[in-house]
């Protein structure tokens, strides 16, 4: 059996281990809800459904005393937020929970710390106190409050559940710019740039890494993937740039045959070229099993974001830290590393463990598979114009 | 630091002191016998960088004496890396470049 024949069983069985993983996560999330709402408080029992989104207990030892739970969610930035409330026969709040979160850990443990959720707790669901969103976490706070007034509003029975959110001014802006980033890298790359190649592709990078990078901080990575492949887009986001920017960067993929993101565009690549032009080093030697290690490890943490329906569990790039400083411990110390391998060899992270390469990687390799071979879109035009 | 001595703590300090001073001269030594010209003021800027990167560990390791580990570390990392950044533009300024004839 030849090499390609292997590699090509390894690319199917990994579309069937991702399948796998998304539909052992629908069975293993069914009949969640009941058991999630019994974990709230073990002072309630008999809950029964009375409405959509809407379950009716008692208090343990007084069956009179009625007890109401409302769940509601709102998007956040990595998906649908759900909280759950449990208000009592004075429609007084007795308890917030958050039922489930797409966000990455940190910034969920920020939010809660600051008391956004137990702010609610001894009030009125007809008087809801004025809870600021924690900074640096803004979506996540958002989706949280407003996820406990949805809730509380469907307990009321007024929730009206077909609620769209609109674009807002400043998402479209970031669409915007990064459509043109996208634009202006086809430019670059096209036989009809007459310019220095090199030093405008290193200016775009520049420009990335300040624009997508710096200012929006919505550069996708793996969890970005696993969004788009499950659907969690479709229940609303908070912010859709990075996916924008996800599309954007695959259309422009399979339209060109070439990895514009990648080489033009992704601003932790920036950072990173950026310091090893100081030092003038080369690329590290990619081995076999390092390129392998990689990919297994893309695999795995894509198979177990989709089995938890939990975008944020594929996350382990460091473009949070870097740009937002947000991040566990452990991701500070390998963003460091990475930073000061920058200044020895070229691209590290882009080269050794970048998981987006991975999958970019895969997907050339499965579009290799198309029968008919198509050349790169502008190097038919290039013969035609010669001959 | 040396609780019961008087003179250890004077004498500690010193040796620091001389330790620096080689570590930096036997740097500037280095590249002059690899044919680099350094002039004054590129050694006193070797000094800096020495002297700010040393700040940086103290600073790191004090938080950890006082028992914030975590805080010491993000000092290090937060810190030092701009001071390791800065040190390599130096180093490419001044060290990797063409020999003078």
């Amino acid at each position: 059996m030849s090499r390609k024949r292997v590699e090509q069983i390894l690319a199917l069985a990994s579309i069937c281990f991702l399948f796998a993983a998304w539909f052992a996560g629908g069975v293993r999330s069914k009949g969640e809800i009941l058991e999630q709402i019994k974990n709230i408080s073990s002072q309630i029992q008999g809950v029964t459904q009375i409405r959509p989104q809407v379950f009716e207990g008692y208090r343990r030892g007084n069956p009179s005393e009625k007890l109401y739970i409302g769940i509601a969610g709102h998007p956040s930035y990595g998906g649908l937020l759900q909280v759950a409330i449990v208000v009592n026969s004075n429609q007084t709040i007795e308890r917030v929970a958050l039922l489930q979160d797409t966000d990455t850990g940190t910034y969920i443990t920020k939010v809660l710390g600051n008391g956004v959720l137990d702010a609610f707790l001894g009030h009125k669901t007809s008087q809801f106190p004025q809870v600021d969103a924690v900074s640096g976490a803004t979506l996540t706070s958002t989706a949280m409050i407003k996820g406990v007034e949805k809730a509380a509003a469907s307990i009321h029975g007024s929730f009206q559940p077909k609620e769209k959110d609109a674009f807002s001014k400043e998402e479209v802006v970031k669409a915007a710019a990064t459509l043109g980033l996208f634009l202006t890298a086809v430019f670059i790359s096209s036989r009809f740039f007459r310019w220095n190649k090199k030093y405008a592709r290193l200016g775009l990078l520049g420009v990335s890494t300040v624009i997508l990078g710096g200012l929006y901080g919505a550069q996708f990575s793996l969890s970005s993937f696993v969004l788009l492949l499950s659907g969690g887009w479709t229940k609303g986001l908070g912010s859709y740039t990075s996916l924008i920017c996800l599309i954007l960067a695959l259309l422009f993929f399979f339209t060109t045959r070439k990895n514009l993101y990648c080489a033009m565009i992704c601003p932790f690549g920036g950072v990173q070229e950026g310091l090893g032009r100081i030092t003038r080093c080369s690329p590290p030697r990619k081995r076999e099993w390092m390129k392998w290690s990689a990919r297994l490890f893309t695999l795995f943490a894509m198979g177990m974001a989709l089995y938890f329906r939990n975008a944020s569990n594929a996350t382990y790039e460091p473009f949070g830290m870097v740009f937002s400083f947000i991040g566990s411990d452990a991701l500070f110390a390998l963003t460091i590393l990475i930073l000061l391998a920058s200044l020895f060899v070229r691209r590290p992270w882009c080269t050794l463990f970048c998981p987006v390469t991975c999958v970019f990687d895969f997907l050339a390799f499965v579009r290799s598979w198309v029968p008919f071979n198509r050349e790169p879109w502008n190097e038919g035009r290039k013969k035609e114009v010669a001959s | 630091m040396f609780p019961g001595s008087t003179m250890l703590n004077y004498i500690f300090w010193m040796m620091m002191g001389a330790l620096q001073v080689l570590i930096v001269m036997g740097l500037v030594e280095l590249l002059k016998s690899h044919g680099r010209k350094i002039v004054w003021w590129q050694v006193s800027l070797i000094y800096l960088g020495f002297a700010v990167f040393c700040s940086v560990i103290a600073g790191g390791t004090t938080l950890m004496g006082e028992y914030e580990t975590i805080a010491g570390w993000y000092f290090i990392g937060v810190l030092g890396l701009p001071v390791v950044i800065c040190l390599a533009i130096l180093a490419r300024l001044f060290v990797m470049k063409k020999k003078s004839a």
